[in-house]
C-alpha cells in the first residue's frame, strides 16, 4: 500500500507586478523559509527538493534549478524540475507528493514561481517574433465559442472578476488589490482579446509559493493540523488534433474524474466544500464548472450568477482571488494547490471558508492541453 | 546643482539568440508547394483524415503518411472560431493596430489551421460559420520559412489574410467538431 502524504506546512511571498527587492533566489527563499517555519522544519529536515516554473524564456535563464540549488537548501539532495506550462505549479506538487507516497522520502518541499518583471512573457510565448499575442489571444476563441454555445449571458465574466477580485482583497498576499470595483467598471475597461476586458484578465506578476509535504510519521509527529493528499491526477491532450473540443477538453474531464475517485467523492458538488481552480480569464469559472464536473454542460455560468461560488455560497471556487489577482505563472498552479491545503488545515485567515475539510486544488496549461488536480482532506480518508 | 539619482535596480537589455532548426521533407514539401500557390496535406489511409499541414504522420492513428498520402485542398475554408486582438507590444512585436485572427477550416481538411488573420469584413460581423478565401502575396514576395505544427507561420508567409468569400455560411454543425 502506498504511503499517505500530507501537506506540512506552505509559504508564499507577498506578490506584485515587481519585486526588485529580492534577486529569484531571495523571492524564493522568502516563501521557502515561510513553509519551513509552518512546518516547524529547518533546511536541514529536507531531504529532496523539487521545483517548478514556466518556461525559461519568460526569464531568459535556462535551467535556473541548478543554479538556484544553494538557495534552496539543495545541495547534496536530490533536486527534480518539473515542466508542464501553466499548470507545473500543479504538476510540481504532484511528483513531490509521489515521492512521499512511493516510500522515496520522507519530506520533501517542493517550490514554483516566476518573476515575470525580469523578462517579457508574451515575448517568450512568440518566440521573440512578430504577430504573439499572448494566452488571451489563445483562449478567447474557446471562450467566445463557450459563450455562444452555452447562451450564458455577458455579465457572467465580469461577475466572476469581481466576485474574485473582492476575495483578493481578504488576502494579504495578492497582487491586485482593487476595491469598490463595479461589473460596469469591468464592462468598460479595454477589450484586450474579444470578449475579455483588462479587468477580466490575469496581471502579471512576481511571485513564489512552496509547500512541505510529508509522510504519515512525519504528519503525525507535526504539531499543527496537516492537509493529507487523497488523491492526484496529471493529464494531457494534443494542442490541436482532428475532433479536439477545446472548450471542454477530454484530458481535463480524465484528470476530474480520476482524482475525484482516488478521494472516494461520487458527486463533487456536493462532497467538495471548496475549490480553488485556474481561472486567468474570467470566463474559464464557468468552462472549468463543467470540466470539473460541477456543472452540466452548458451551465456553468449558472452557479457563478445565482452566487454559489461566493466566498459564502455552497461551493466557494478561488477564495484566495485567484489567478485573476496573483499570476507569478510558474507559481499559479501550485498557489491554488496551496490555498487548497491552507482551507482543510483551517488556517486561509480572512478567506477561510468554514469548517472546509474536503477540497480541490487545479490547474491547467499549455493550449488548455495540460491539467493537474489534487483533492485534500482535513482527514486522511 | 544636479537632483539625487534614485538608485539604479533594473536594467533593460535586448538579448538575441541565432539558432537552426532543421525543417523536414513534409515540411520543406509543404513550404515549396505554398510558394507555388497550392495547399498540401497528408490523408491517411487509416483514418480517412486529412492534415494541413502534413506531419508524415496520422496524430490518431500513430500511423505514418508519405508522398503518396499526399492531397491538394481548396484555399477557400470557414471560420471556426476567432478573436479581436489588441496587440500587446514587446520587442520584435510590429503589430499596432486591432486585427481579426481566427482558425479557418480549409475545405477538403481535417483541423483548422490557427494565425489567419482576417479583413475586409467589420470586426462586428465576423463570426464563426463565415466563408473565407486566401489573398495570395504575389509569387516573388513569398518566402522560405519554418514550418511550425499549426502551419500558421509558413501560410502566412505565402497567404497576406483571409477575406469572406462572399458563400453562404456554413451550418455550425458542420463545424462543431473541428474547432481545431
Amino acid at each position: 500500500m502506498a504511503e499517505r502524504c500530507a501537506v506540512l506546512g506552505g509559504g508564499q511571498t507577498h506578490h506584485r507586478r515587481v519585486r526588485d527587492d529580492v534577486s529569484i533566489a531571495g523571492m524564493l527563499r522568502e516563501a521557502a523559509e515561510r513553509a519551513l517555519a509552518d512546518a516547524d522544519m529547518d533546511w536541514s529536515d529536507v531531504d529532496a527538493v523539487v521545483t517548478g516554473k514556466a518556461p525559461d524564456p519568460f526569464e531568459g535563464i535556462m535551467m535556473p534549478e541548478l543554479y538556484l540549488t544553494d538557495a534552496l537548501g539543495g545541495t547534496g539532495k536530490p533536486n527534480i524540475r518539473v515542466h508542464t506550462a501553466g499548470s507545473v505549479g500543479g504538476s510540481t506538487a504532484v511528483v513531490a507528493s509521489h515521492l512521499i507516497s512511493s516510500g522515496v522520502h520522507e519530506r520533501v518541499l517542493t517550490i514554483s514561481w516566476e518573476k515575470q518583471s525580469e523578462g517579457d512573457t508574451t515575448w517568450g510565448l512568440s518566440g521573440g517574433r512578430s504577430g504573439g499575442t499572448g494566452a488571451g489571444g489563445a483562449f478567447a476563441p474557446y471562450m467566445l465559442r463557450y459563450r455562444e454555445n452555452s447562451g450564458a449571458p455577458e455579465n457572467t465574466g465580469f461577475r466572476v472578476a469581481l466576485k474574485d477580485r473582492r476575495n483578493a482583497l481578504k488576502n494579504e498576499y495578492a497582487h491586485l488589490k482593487l476595491a469598490n470595483l463595479t461589473e460596469e467598471a469591468i464592462k468598460e475597461s479595454p477589450l484586450l482579446w474579444y470578449p475579455v476586458h483588462r479587468l477580466e484578465s490575469c496581471p502579471t506578476s512576481d511571485g513564489a509559493a512552496c509547500m512541505i509535504l510529508g509522510n504519515e510519521k512525519a504528519a503525525r509527529a507535526h504539531s499543527k493540523p496537516v492537509a493529507w493528499v487523497r488523491g492526484t491526477a496529471v493529464r494531457s491532450e494534443l494542442g490541436q488534433f482532428p475532433g479536439r473540443d477545446p472548450v471542454d477538453p477530454q484530458a481535463g474531464r480524465d484528470c476530474a474524474a480520476d482524482v475525484y475517485r482516488q478521494a472516494g467523492i461520487s458527486d463533487p458538488r456536493k462532497d467538495l466544500d471548496c475549490v480553488e481552480c485556474y481561472v486567468p480569464f474570467s470566463w474559464y469559472e464557468p468552462m472549468w464548472l463543467e470540466n470539473l464536473h460541477l456543472a452540466p454542460k452548458n451551465e456553468g455560468w449558472k452557479l457563478t450568477m445565482e452566487g454559489v461560488t461566493e466566498l459564502d455560497g455552497d461551493l466557494p471556487l478561488n477564495m484566495s482571488g485567484g489567478v485573476l489577482s496573483t499570476n507569478p505563472i510558474g507559481a499559479s498552479g501550485m498557489l491554488r494547490f496551496l490555498e487548497a491545503s491552507m482551507q482543510v488545515r483551517g488556517v486561509a485567515g480572512e478567506h477561510q471558508v468554514d469548517g472546509a475539510s474536503l477540497a480541490l486544488g487545479h490547474a491547467y496549461g499549455g493550449n488548455a492541453q495540460y491539467f493537474a488536480m489534487w483533492v485534500v482532506g482535513s482527514d486522511p480518508d | 546643482m544636479a537632483e539625487q539619482q534614485a538608485p539604479v535596480v533594473m536594467m533593460e537589455e535586448i538579448v538575441s539568440l541565432e539558432y537552426t532548426t532543421l525543417a523536414t521533407d513534409v515540411g520543406i514539401r509543404f513550404m515549396d508547394c505554398l510558394i507555388e500557390g497550392r495547399i498540401i496535406g497528408h490523408k491517411s489511409k487509416q483514418s480517412g483524415l486529412v492534415y494541413v499541414p502534413p506531419k508524415g504522420y496520422c496524430l490518431m492513428t500513430g500511423s505514418p503518411t508519405t508522398a503518396d498520402d499526399e492531397v491538394e485542398v481548396s484555399d477557400h475554408g470557414v471560420v471556426t472560431g476567432f478573436t479581436i486582438i489588441e496587440p500587446i507590444q514587446y520587442p520584435g512585436q510590429e503589430e499596432t493596430e486591432r486585427y481579426v485572427q481566427a482558425q479557418v477550416l480549409l475545405d477538403g481538411a481535417s483541423s483548422a489551421l490557427g494565425l489567419c488573420r482576417i479583413q475586409d469584413i467589420p470586426f462586428e460581423e465576423v463570426r464563426a460559420g463565415l466563408r473565407v478565401k486566401a489573398v495570395w502575396r504575389p509569387p516573388e514576395d513569398r518566402q522560405q520559412t519554418i514550418v511550425d505544427s499549426w502551419g500558421g507561420r509558413a501560410i502566412s508567409s505565402c497567404i497576406q489574410h483571409w477575406v469572406p468569400s462572399g458563400e453562404p455560411d456554413a451550418d455550425p454543425a458542420s463545424i462543431a467538431k473541428n474547432m481545431y
